[in-house]
């Protein structure tokens, strides 16, 4: 017995013992919240944890030495833990550790939430801790420290103070040092560096999680998600990270097709900004990578030198390709980035992308995400639409603004460039009038018949579209959904991605079925067109049709739908598919 | 009835056109002409009346056809002269 009272005695140092009782308590009492401190994530500490501590002494003085003891030692950069054992019957078992910062906030919660359930001697032990551990003491404890932190190359040094005193500024005086433009130094340094050594020091120090300090913890969230100052790529990209660029050369007529047309006077993002417009416009995405569902690389997709025949007239590529030729101009640039992939170490396995800074800005550039049919950048910049996977990762809304309007100017110069014609300059009136009233009015004003709507869309794919492949595809789509409303698509024009074998090569082709009366009651004169994206879109009979599909030249798409009037199943298959487009 | 089956023989000679198809476009400019005709049903075999609403996807064709050449429609038709 006597070994066991001395073992308590041992514990009772380094940690606080519960009885059974006790213990059993904890787990079926109340649960205050606590807001996880750096990671804004919600815990929660047992209320009769928190009650127990202040009303058993051992337990309260054991909390009270080790916030003394940070105090005394100006400790701020460990962070402390509280372990908790559980005696059964002389049985001593560790049952978990809390975090100092959570007791400390729980007890701040208790006083603020349910004063009335604490007696006198409770609130003055909790004030006994507040005043040793306060915004105040913390202040004093550090006065005399210094923060060094190595920033973009350089040694900075700063006084712990002179950084917690932003802490303590309010949003109105924040706003007007963020955006006093003037005065680009603080503490004789930039603006963004003493943000980003605030950061860092919060972020490797305890003060915030230790001490009672919630209105800095609120002021530094609001720092930190606002970006008022923008210093989150500090420190960040200040060296290229891609294990690919230097094992191929692009062909030289790739590089001159590239920086045609360039004007001389672009800075580096707006050159950045031009080769991504220039790339997504040349290059198309792989047909036969596409039709075998991204699996099948049987035109060598995945080995690195396939990049050095990548020219205009052989411009098919998958996602890690274009990236990796962009990757390769923005190193020509000096622009420095990071590839993002799965496995960094194995090219051609899976998805990439990029993410490159430009100054405060950080910029990704994903050419080749989303649905292939008409979605990804590699399509819009196609069809004059604006990217939507190039854009800037900031959080602070000015730049974010700053970025979108050198993008959109670059994009205008492009434009002119290329000496292309606006997209309102090329359609037919009839499809400009189709897609103008459905932009503007709501789905019950709409009065073109379907006939005006195939017409308009039949012509488009005949005289206007200036693209092919993927992109004709995707275009397709992309228009299908823009033309026909739910119940033209319900009833009148449904269309299915197939499988055509031509050549030895397979493709993906889109079957379209047309029906004037309602397809699903009546299949008789369905009228059916096929379209591959390079040849015209032709009529097809439902004979010919029927034997492609016998004579296999045509399969339906693993996981993929048939057709109208061709396959029997159709129906029961496409059960809801339309309803959701 | 007519009128209706005219507007309808319309719209598929339109999306033939659309489409370009020359023989579709023949046909249907073909039962146009027939169309043309507010008696053409007295005038034209049983086979080929079908074969025209087949065409314009008319599902229930015996009863339409019943329609268009019975005895009041001959005796309308009579009485303006058309037959």
């Amino acid at each position: 017995m006597k070994g066991n009272s001395n073992l308590l005695h041992l514990l009772s140092e380094i940690g606080i013992c519960f009885t059974d009782e006790e213990y059993s308590n904890l787990r079926s009492g109340e649960k205050l919240t606590l807001t996880h401190k750096n990671e804004g994530k919600n815990e929660s500490v047992s209320e009769t944890l928190v009650m127990n501590l202040l009303s058993d002494e051992a337990k309260y003085h054991f909390i009270l030495n080790k916030v003394n003891n940070k105090r005394t030692n100006n400790d701020i950069t460990e962070k402390t833990y509280i372990k908790c054992f559980l005696n059964h019957n002389g049985d001593i078992k560790v049952k978990f550790e809390r975090p100092l910062s959570f007791i400390l906030d729980a007890l701040d919660k208790l006083l603020y939430q349910q004063p009335d359930s604490l007696s006198e001697d409770m609130i003055e032990k909790i004030n006994t801790i507040v005043n040793i551990s306060g915004k105040k003491n913390v202040l004093e404890a550090v006065q005399n420290l210094g923060y060094e932190k190595e920033i973009e190359g350089k040694k900075c040094t700063f006084k712990v103070t002179d950084l917690l005193d932003i802490l303590d500024w309010d949003t109105e005086k924040l706003l007007k040092f963020c955006n006093d433009s003037d005065k680009e130094y603080y503490l004789g340094y930039p603006k963004e560096y003493v943000f980003y050594a605030l950061d860092c020091l919060l972020d490797e120090s305890n003060i915030l999680t230790d001490y009672f300090s919630s209105d800095w913890y609120e002021r530094f969230d609001e720092i930190k998600n606002m970006q008022y100052i923008d210093y989150e790529v500090v420190n960040d990209y200040l060296k290229t990270e891609n294990n690919n660029i230097d094992k191929f050369q692009p062909n030289e007529e790739l590089i001159k097709m590239v920086y045609d047309g360039m004007p001389f006077e672009y800075n580096l993002l707006e050159k950045a900004i031009y080769i991504y417009f220039k790339l997504c416009d040349s290059l198309t995405y792989s047909q036969s990578y596409l039709a075998s569902n991204l699996t099948q690389d049987d035109n060598g997709h995945s080995n690195i030198k396939r990049l050095e025949k990548i020219v205009p007239d052989n411009n098919q590529i998958v996602c890690w390709e274009f990236n990796t030729l962009y990757a390769y101009f923005l190193n020509q640039l000096g622009i420095h980035f990071k590839t993002r992939t799965k496995d960094p170490e194995q090219y051609g396995k899976s998805h990439e992308y990029l993410v490159f800074r430009y100054g405060k800005m950080k910029v990704k550039a994903d050419a080749v995400a989303g649905n292939l049919y008409g979605q990804c950048d590699i399509n819009k910049i196609k069809y004059e639409e604006n990217p939507r996977k190039f854009f800037c990762l900031n959080k602070n809304n000015k730049t974010k603004e700053e970025f979108k309007t050198i993008l959109e100017n670059v994009y205008h110069q492009y434009q002119k460039n290329t000496e292309r014609k606006r997209k309102s300059e090329i359609y037919t009136k009839a499809l400009k009038d189709v897609i103008m009233e459905y932009q503007n009015n709501s789905k019950e004003k709409r009065n073109h018949s379907f006939l005006t709507k195939l017409t308009a869309w039949y012509e488009f794919f005949k005289n206007v579209l200036n693209c092919d492949g993927v992109d004709a595809l995707g275009a397709l789509n992309q228009t299908y959904k823009t033309i026909f409303d739910q119940n033209d698509r319900d009833k009148n024009i449904t269309f299915e991605s197939f499988i055509e074998y031509k050549e030895g090569q397979k493709i993906n082709c889109f079957v379209i079925a047309i029906a004037l009366e309602n397809y699903n009651t009546n299949q008789e004169n369905i009228v059916y067109l096929k379209y591959d994206g390079y040849n015209p879109m032709i009529k097809i009979s439902k004979e010919k049709l029927q034997q492609q599909f016998e004579h296999h030249e045509l399969e339906i798409q693993p996981r993929g739908y048939g057709i109208v009037g061709i396959h029997d199943d159709w129906e029961e298959n496409n059960v809801g598919k339309f309803k959701k487009n | 009835m007519l009128e209706n089956l005219r507007k309808i023989n319309l719209a598929y000679l339109k999306l033939y056109q659309t489409v370009e198809d020359p023989q579709m476009i023949q046909k249907y400019l073909l039962i146009q002409n027939i169309l043309n005709d507010d008696a053409c049903f007295f005038k034209i075999s049983k086979e080929q009346a079908m074969f025209i609403l087949s065409s314009l996807s008319m599902t229930d064709k015996e009863s339409m056809y019943e329609q268009l050449i019975s005895e009041k429609e001959y005796q309308r038709l009579v009485e303006k002269g058309l037959l």
